[in-house]
């Protein structure tokens, strides 16, 4: 049935930290990163809260020892800086010879610069090549010296989900043999200013799943996963299993998800499938948990309708990170591995009400001991994009 | 595990959609080359004329057409590969972004402008729940979303309609006139293949096709290889790497009948096109696509979809050629994409 896919290494930079260790150790103090904006420039910045990362770009350039000049976009820094984490955690460096895929997630691409540039080209071209989404994922190749195989996907929200569920795919299917995955990106006046259209953006920290919830925060992160096969991986560390995985499409609307929520329901139901689990199995669920009113609404019933009288324990780390569009499926892939790695349930933070259409409520407490084999995470998106991994001890 | 070419319809700038057969008067433009639009009222109800960008359309047709020649039952999954997405909306929106300084702005152009609407559109259109898939990759979009297909397929699915779409428009016309990526005005888009001068033209289009496990009366070709290089190392590590992964398609290098080329006028990248014709395939047919299209992300696509009609009517135009060799049969066709020696694919379709 293919080959097994492992994660190896993991790299993170979030509103909650620049690495594995801190993402961790705010996810159990119960630490946000939800704020005020002070890098990102917008007439919105009082009116709205972010999962901005504290650091400006040259700050983080400094921190990748990269010349200070640099012309990357915001979105390209964050995945480097978590790609080189990653890379290191999973003791490779530069030189490996494994045939290495490098597929990463974005929305925004190069967005911080297009807005910034778009009328005075004259001022600075170097945006006009870096706009599309693909830049991203060709420089953190050329970070690593990677020159095998490189794409990108972009299925708005579910974008580093994707990335992660291809990288497993083309391993089980012995196209490459090790992949770096994941989703990057940045915040940018572009995204706040479309989800401000939709009404969709909580001007306080959010609620998920919480009866009263307002709406999401949009954050900015970037996860990396090294992804092996198991005969390149068989002496080495394993945090986990890449044991199931599905995107299915909901077919009802650009921006809202059905009220029988069918896409989530099948993604879920049909990555238990590939990962020849039952749902008993599942021992707890990242949930993509926005905060709005339509997907907490739905992504509960679908959960209801699969685990029936059963669901595990679930919580919603946006409320630390903001909803980090294209990097949230990577991000969120990586809290379920530490989820397992621990031993651990992180709580859904300003959660205070049971939506009174559900009969569930998600973990509000760190819950130690959890006895965590199998965790699924979900990442929903626009175009009616739904996709869950299932991540297992090994 | 044999992987088929059930359905294939192509918007262009060429008058090429629903046609059965390459057309042989190509129409000739001295700056960018836009898609010879067909009669949306056809596809689209009035409000969503009014509401959908001219590429959300081209795709929404030209995936209909693709789904209704392949007669299918189930549609399984969608794949799309779009360099830049929905370019038009998301122009729209930055620019009332900017011209407001962040004021009133209204959500269609913003939900419009994400990558995969137009994945998702066919998707609400056809009910279709399967996996839906958009790669934004540059010039592998497209060469991405067809190796997506060919895994889905080895997944057990049995209809996967992979499309590859990009529009240019003015304003990213005269954008990209910053960093001299296009020729010089006037140009011609017949020249692509003997232009000593840097820079390309700019095209656009919308390509469907729908990938099947099985054979039928509509097949027109089996896909027998997809294969993408990032970056190649040198010719005689692709000539090898390109020889093993023929080999295990079953075919040599002297299988392959015709290669197409995607040569688009820039004389800096077409001298690695000229180094593959020159080292791997001196002694084949030669032909290129770019003069019908122009370049775009997602060009290839326009290439394969010429490919398939080469196969079908067994029948290269004349215009398509490429120096003096021809064939009488061709079985195999290789197409080679590249950009600025990064990103090489290479496609191989064969007669079924």
């Amino acid at each position: 049935m293919g080959n097994r896919v492992f994660v190896t290494g993991m790299g993170i930079i979030s509103a909650i930290g620049n690495n594995l260790e801190e993402n961790y150790n705010s996810l159990l103090n119960k630490e946000h990163g939800i704020s005020k904006l002070d890098i990102l420039e917008t007439v919105h910045k009082d009116e709205i809260v972010c999962g901005e990362i504290k650091l400006t770009n040259e700050e983080l350039l400094q921190r990748l020892k990269l010349p200070e000049n640099t012309t990357y976009p915001r979105t390209t820094i964050l995945a480097i800086h978590a790609a080189k984490e990653a890379y290191n955690d999973a003791g490779l460096a530069n030189g490996d010879t494994a045939k290495t895929g490098v597929i990463l997630g974005t929305t925004v691409g190069g967005m911080d610069k297009s807005e910034r540039y778009y009328r005075h080209p004259e001022e600075n071209t170097d945006f006009i090549n870096t706009h599309n989404c693909g830049y991203t994922t060709e420089k953190v190749a050329d970070s690593l010296n990677l020159q095998d195989f490189v794409t990108t996907l972009s299925t708005a929200c579910s974008s580093g989900a994707n990335a992660i569920m291809l990288g497993a795919r083309l391993i089980k299917n012995g196209i490459v043999d090790r992949a770096i995955v994941g989703g990057t990106d940045s915040l940018s006046r572009f995204t706040i200013n479309g989800f401000k259209t939709l009404f969709l953006l909580d001007p306080n920290p959010c609620s998920p799943f919480d009866k009263d919830r307002k709406g999401l925060n949009l954050g900015e992160g970037a996860g990396i996963l090294v992804l092996e096969s198991e005969k390149l991986c068989n002496e080495k560390k394993k945090y986990c299993e890449i044991s199931g995985y599905a995107n299915n499409n909901d077919a009802y609307h650009q921006t809202a998800t059905s009220s029988e929520a069918k896409g989530p329901f099948l993604s879920m139901k049909n990555a238990i499938e590939v990962g020849k689990l039952k749902a008993k199995d599942i021992d707890y669920i990242n949930v993509h948990g926005t905060g709005t009113d339509n997907n907490d609404f739905t992504e509960g019933i679908a959960m209801e309708k699969l685990f029936g009288e059963h669901v595990p324990p679930f919580s919603s780390t946006k409320s630390y990170t903001g909803h980090t569009l294209g990097a949230a499926g990577a991000l969120e892939a990586i809290y379920s591995i530490l989820s397992i790695e621990y031993n651990v349930i992180f709580p859904n933070l300003n959660f205070k009400q049971r939506i009174s259409e559900l009969s569930i409520s998600p973990a509000t407490v760190v819950i130690d001991n959890a006895g965590i084999k199998n965790v699924m995470s979900n990442s929903f998106g626009f175009g009616g994009n739904e996709t869950t991994l299932i991540f297992s001890k090994e | 595990m044999a992987i088929y070419i059930n359905g294939a319809q192509a918007i262009s700038p060429q008058n090429t959609f629903l046609s059965p057969e390459i057309p042989k008067d190509l129409i000739k433009y001295d700056g960018m080359m836009q898609n010879v639009l067909p009669d949306f009222k056809n596809y689209f109800n009035p409000i969503e004329m009014r509401r959908m960008s001219r590429i959300i359309k081209c795709s929404s047709a030209a995936a209909a057409e693709c789904i209704n020649e392949a007669e299918i039952d189930t549609l399984n999954a969608i794949a799309v590969g779009t360099g830049l997405g929905c370019l038009e909306d998301t122009e729209k929106f930055l620019n009332k972004m900017i011209d407001t300084n962040e004021g009133m702005l209204t959500p269609t152009t913003f939900i419009q402008s994400t990558h995969n609407t137009l994945a998702g559109k066919i998707a609400i259109d056809y009910k279709c729940t399967g996996a839906n898939f958009t790669y934004a990759h540059k010039t592998i979009s497209f060469e991405s979303a067809l190796l997506e297909a060919i895994l889905l397929i080895k997944e057990g699915n049995k209809n996967i309609l992979v499309g590859g779409v990009d529009e240019i428009t003015p304003e990213n016309y005269n954008l990209r006139k910053h960093i001299d990526h296009w020729k010089e005005e006037p140009y011609n888009n017949l020249d692509v293949c003997n232009s000593n001068t840097p820079g390309t033209v700019a095209g656009e289009g919308a390509a469907y096709f729908m990938i099947s496990a099985d054979k039928t009366k509509n097949t027109y070709a089996e896909i027998k290889m997809v294969e993408l290089y990032h970056r190649s190392n040198g010719i005689s590590a692709l000539s090898k790497n390109l020889n093993n992964r023929l080999q295990d398609a079953g075919l040599s290098f002297d299988d392959i009948d015709l290669v197409l080329f995607g040569y688009n006028g820039d004389s800096i990248s077409d001298t690695y096109y000229h180094q593959v014709k020159d080292m791997i395939f001196d002694n084949h047919v030669h032909g290129y696509y770019k003069h019908y299209c122009g370049e775009y992300d997602t060009s290839a696509s326009f290439g394969v979809w010429m490919a398939t009609r080469i196969i079908k009517q067994n029948d290269v135009p004349e215009n398509v050629i490429l120096g003096k060799r021809k064939k009488d049969k061709i079985n195999n066709v290789l197409l080679y994409n590249q950009e600025n020696n990064k990103n090489h694919s290479f496609i191989v379709l064969s007669a079924c």
